[in-house]
């Protein structure tokens, strides 16, 4: 599982263009813009229809003035007397029960959360994310969206509206109020959420004695193997190499070169070690340094080591037992456990710390992907259909592309900017490869590939192939060590040694590196996108990265509380409960309801496009856009059949749209409402082509009109689903600062916009009709 | 100008006349559906006066526009035609506000805040401080007489209690104008006599009110000045006690007059008099005036001329 979007930094995604020669600020601005002209408009219209132009045009210019005014001198004790009203209204409209009702669900989730799953912890934060966003999000609609409607039809509003209170502070207070009493529910479960996820995860395993078993290899014994028992529904298993065994004291080095003494065990403290006791020989032989030292520590358990002391100036030797060892299990359902095995009794002994890894924040650094095909020649991406952009789940095939095993082909990924000191122990990579078998195998195999490091600067610099082995659905962790060789065996430094400056490294001054994977295995495939790979950077705060998953709920309940007071200014209780919900609605299928637009708005041209790909494809052909354009072009001069009708200005841009946003996978079938509406009634498949009279021609040039103002109001849609960085935190992958800010800026920008609205509505509404 | 802002009760108990508090011209309302169609005309082209420092009745029988008169004249409403001037500022700004106490007809209030949390509220609404909010709500409750449930919510208040508290809400700003609709229903005998007397007391204190009521006697006892609406219209217009003055009509009360002589005075009436106790014309009781508008509009509607 891979999450990806890959963000500009904040400032540069509101200030600078992004491509379209519009930054977020001037989209806002614009949008903004638009708006405001329209709602006058509407506003003049009304008015006129009811006074008179001469009358409409002075009060929409008093009622300007006035909502400056308005905003201007809003009093802050006034808005927080009217949050404190809206934040009782909450608790006496119970809206604790939401908590309740999670807590419930916490408490029973024993039953429907299965611990020994592929990933526990995705699915327990999977899940509480959800319940905590679904349940807060309709507390956050019921409670604002009911709230101003009450007030006017129990009249409490003149009460309030013949008090010196401004409109906006009633709007203010409400969206204030409400966030605040959804706040207050919304710590309280995060933090019932944090301690049941961590505690639901936590465990240990237990190790019998008779669960590590010596191996050995010409009747020595080399190696113990262990494995756990089974309560949590999955086993570790860990390897003892068999002389990496040490006496029970800790060492550090001072500046002076003197290992001291810093803790040791209950045996090694009868043998007369004590901390702060200075080490000068092991077995008789003088110590050089930590590293050395503790290799000379280490040997077969049991057996014994003279130590040489030296305390308070006086020397004194120690025979000490070599006890204990410490290794890590495999990893097992994400996570894997610290093991301490000790030598009791003649018997090996083995702790099982608490489960790592599993609730992690990993940062990923995603380099460029390109790929060779058999030949190994560079491959335009275009054509390949590498998505810039996206999130990969469930589009599984769609969204990765293929490279054949035992062929020349490999996917390159290109990191720039790796910097030497922030990876002393070499370069960490994560890959999650897809694997598709032309040759069944055995399944629970993994299929071979190789990777290549190799400098981009300078290709003839390459690596010596680390060979790993690809499962399906599991997220490999490769270590590029600081030094390698070569295929001749010749040493190669990964980032360059300053005491080794004729070394050659493979990362460039610059600081980037080039990763190649190919498939070893043939007739099987390995399918990657941009994501698959990526070097792993030091993890951030899991803790930080749950806070950070929660205020983006919070900002969601920002937003809906927002929407929901301005559809409350002016419409009955249950029809802004109704109007809010379709908006989230709308918004969780934001990217949906583009894909449908664009579909019905290039009907015609998407079929050319389609129609050039799929002949092209069956001759093996892979086409680039400005090929495709050609051949369609080409096409219509010969006038075939269904390239006669498009326009080629509209073929371009379908064509963008097809890279960008519309895939052939993403495609909407079955026309617009009324198409489909058809299509319900005659019980036509979505696929099959209309026969084309009058009447249908009609009802797709009315589809496409609806479609147009469907596009334009997807400009003021929020989209919901872009929100939700649930999925970060619940795969492990740190949610970047940029998004938080990005959604932040676009909540507010919503929320404001909503107040403005509310506060115009609710100025000019008269109270007692 | 700055010298008239800064002692505004000086100027106004100079000028013979008193200030203008509130002022409709040609005031219309008509309620319409959500279509726009039209269903009530509320009320056809008012005209009305009130002045600093009287108390002004707003009399009508049922659905003849007074609270709809109150509600455009605090912006709950806004004029079809016509307009409605509070302290020379249109009645749709807010910050007219500041000045104006009103006891809406049914209290509107929070039912689950309690009387001091609801005093409160409201004063915080006018960005009173804390510790003068505190102080004028102990005083306010200690005044109508809530002292002992101030702690219970207002969902458990009875009526009286409830309207109570309500006339508090509208006192908390120390207004210069009241606008009561309605003070009387729901209270006690008790309650009427206190809320006559507070409300004379507030006159006293140079308070604008204006009382809408149906308790004839009682808008009698306060009122200096009343009007009668009929179906919107404006009937009748004046000073209560030359409005209730039955003109062609002489009454005379004299003392110490034996039987016998009684026939023989009044004999002689014109010519011998014992003690001038009154020499007057009667009046009638409000109520009285009050159905003979009626009864007159019924028989000829439309505008009736207003004779003050
Ligand atoms: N919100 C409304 N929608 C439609 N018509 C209304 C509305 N409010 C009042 N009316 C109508 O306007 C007219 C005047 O109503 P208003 O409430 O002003 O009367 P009122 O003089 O206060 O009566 P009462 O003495 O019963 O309180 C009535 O005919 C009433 O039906
Ligand atoms: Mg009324």
């Amino acid at each position: 599982m891979v999450v990806e979007t890959q963000v500009p930094p904040f400032l540069s995604w509101l200030l600078s263009d992004s491509g379209d020669g519009q930054s977020a600020l001037t989209t806002f601005l614009f949008t903004a813009l638009v708006l405001f002209g329209l709602a006058t408009m509407v506003a003049f219209l009304v008015a006129a229809f009811r006074y008179g132009p001469g009358r409409a045009f002075s009060s929409i210019v008093r009622g300007l003035g006035g909502g400056i005014v308005d905003f201007v001198r809003m009093s802050p004790r006034r808005i927080l007397a009217l949050s404190w009203l809206a934040f009782r209204e909450a608790f006496r409209r119970q809206i604790w029960v939401g908590l309740v009702v999670f807590l419930v669900i916490l408490m029973f989730a024993g039953w429907f959360l299965d611990p020994s799953s592929d990933d526990p912890a995705r699915l327990y934060l999977g899940n509480v994310l959800n319940w905590t966003t679904l349940l807060m999000l309709v507390m956050a609609l019921y409670l604002s969206s009911l709230s101003l409607p009450a007030d006017i039809k129990n009249r409490t509003i003149y009460t309030i509206v013949t008090k010196p209170v401004r409109s906006s502070e009633i709007i203010l207070g409400r969206i204030v109020g409400f966030t605040a009493a959804c706040t207050v529910l919304l710590v309280i479960m995060a933090g019932a959420s944090y301690v049941f996820v961590s505690r639901a995860l936590a465990h240990r395993h237990v190790v019998v004695v008779d669960d590590i078993v010596p191996v050995k290899q010409n009747r020595q014994v080399v190696r113990y193997d262990g494995k756990t028992k089974l309560p949590y529904g999955h086993q570790h298993h860990f390897t003892v190499p068999a002389n990496s065994f040490a006496p029970g004291i800790e060492l550090s080095e001072d500046a002076a070169g003197h290992l001291t003494v810093q803790q040791v065990t209950a045996a090694a403290r009868a043998a007369d070690v004590k901390p702060g006791d200075i080490l000068t020989a092991i077995n008789g032989a003088t110590v050089i340094g930590l590293d050395t030292a503790e290799e000379q520590l280490a040997g077969a358990p049991g057996s014994n080591i003279q130590l040489t002391l030296s305390r308070g100036g006086a020397s004194h030797e120690a025979k000490v037992t070599r006890e204990a060892t410490e290794v890590f299990t495999d990893i097992e359902k994400g996570h894997r456990h610290r093991v301490v095995v000790r030598w009791v009794d003649g018997k090996l002994q083995a702790d099982i710390g608490p489960a790592e890894g599993m609730l992690v924040a990993r940062v990923p650094i995603y380099g460029l992907l390109r790929f060779r095909d058999r030949q190994g020649d560079p491959k335009d991406p275009s054509t390949w259909k590498i998505r810039q952009k996206g999130i990969s789940v469930g589009k599984l095939f769609g969204y990765r592309s293929y490279i054949e095993g035992n062929t020349l082909a490999a996917a390159v990924w290109t990191f720039d900017d790796l910097k030497a000191d922030q990876y002393p122990q070499g370069l960490p990579l994560d890959a999650s490869i897809r694997v598709y078998r032309g040759q069944r195998g055995r399944v629970d195999q993994g299929i071979t590939g190789s990777l290549t490091v190799v400098n981009p600067a300078k290709p003839t610099i390459r690596s010596r192939e680390i060979i790993f082995t690809a499962k399906e659905f599991t997220l490999d962790r490769i270590q590029i060590p600081q030094q390698l060789t070569d295929s001749h065996g010749k040493p190669l430094a990964l980032f360059g040694d300053a005491s080794q400056p004729n070394l050659p490294s493979l990362v460039t001054p610059d600081g980037r590196v080039e990763v190649w994977v190919r498939c070893v295995e043939p007739a099987q495939y390995f399918g990657m996108a941009r994501a698959d790979l990526y070097v792993r950077g030091a993890d951030a705060s899991y803790t930080m990265n749950f806070v950070k998953a929660f205020f983006e709920i919070w900002l969601q309940i920002v937003l809906v509380t927002s929407l929901a007071v301005l559809f409350s200014s002016f419409l009955s209780g249950p029809v802004a409960v109704l109007l809010t919900v379709t908006t989230i609605l709308m918004g969780f299928s934001c990217s949906f309801i583009a894909n449908l637009a664009n579909s019905v708005i290039y009907r015609e041209e998407l079929k050319v496009i389609e129609l050039v790909r799929q002949g092209a494809a069956q001759r093996g052909l892979y086409l680039t856009p400005d090929q495709t354009f050609a051949k369609a072009h080409d096409l219509r001069k010969d006038n075939v059949d269904g390239f006669r009708v498009y326009d080629e200005a509209r073929l371009k841009t379908a064509l963008r749209l097809e890279l960008d946003q519309v895939d052939v996978l993403d495609r909407v079938w079955g026309g617009g409402p009324l198409e489909a509406f058809y299509r319900l009634i005659t019980q036509r498949n979505l696929m099959i082509d209309l026969e084309m009279n009058w009447a249908i021609r009609t009802m797709q040039f009315l589809d496409k009109g609806l479609m147009h103002v469907m596009q334009y109001l997807l400009h003021v849609l929020p989209d919901f689903r872009r929100f939700s960085d649930t999925d970060y935190l619940a795969n492990g992958y740190n949610i970047q600062g940029a998004r938080v800010g990005q959604h932040a800026a676009v909540t507010l920008a919503f929320a404001l916009a909503a107040f403005i609205g509310g506060y115009f509505i609710f100025r000019h509404r008269e109270m007692a009709a | 100008m700055a010298q008239s802002a800064a002692a505004p009760h000086h100027a106004r108990a100079a000028s013979a006349e008193p200030e203008v508090v509130i002022e409709t011209r040609n005031l219309s309302k008509v309620y319409r559906d959500f279509w726009g169609r039209q269903k009530v005309r509320a009320l056809k082209a008012l005209d009305l006066e009130v002045r600093q420092g009287e108390i002004f009745g707003l009399l009508g029988p049922n659905g003849s526009g007074k609270t709809t008169t109150l509600k455009i004249i605090l912006g709950l409403l806004f004029p079809t035609s016509g307009e409605a001037l509070v302290f020379g500022r249109s009645a749709t700004e807010v910050t007219k506000n500041e000045r104006i106490g009103y006891l809406p007809e049914e209290s509107y209030l929070y039912k689950f805040l309690n009387a001091v949390d609801t005093l409160d509220f409201y004063g915080r609404l006018f960005n009173i401080s804390a510790e003068e909010r505190r102080r004028r709500s102990k005083e306010l409750i200690e005044m109508v007489g809530l002292g002992w449930a101030q702690r219970r919510p207002l969902k458990e208040y009875s009526k009286g209690m409830t309207r109570r508290i309500g006339l508090a809400q509208a006192l908390i700003n120390d207004p210069d104008l009241l606008l009561l609709d309605e003070p009387t229903s729901g209270l006690d005998p008790i309650g009427t006599r206190e809320m006559k007397d507070l409300i004379l007391k507030l006159k006293a204190q140079g308070k604008t009110i204006v009382v809408c009521s149906h308790q004839l006697a009682d808008v009698q006892d306060v009122c200096d000045r009343i009007a009668i609406l009929y179906q919107g219209e404006l009937k009748e217009l004046g000073r209560v006690d030359s409005l209730l003055k039955v003109r062609d009509v002489t009454q005379v009360q004299m003392r110490g007059m034996s039987p016998a002589a009684q026939a023989e005075v009044r004999a002689v009436l014109a010519k011998h008099g014992g003690e001038m106790v009154s020499w007057d014309n009667p009046t009638m009781t409000l109520e009285e005036l009050f159905l003979t508008i009626v009864n007159e509009s019924q028989a000829r509607p439309g505008k009736r001329v207003i004779k003050e």
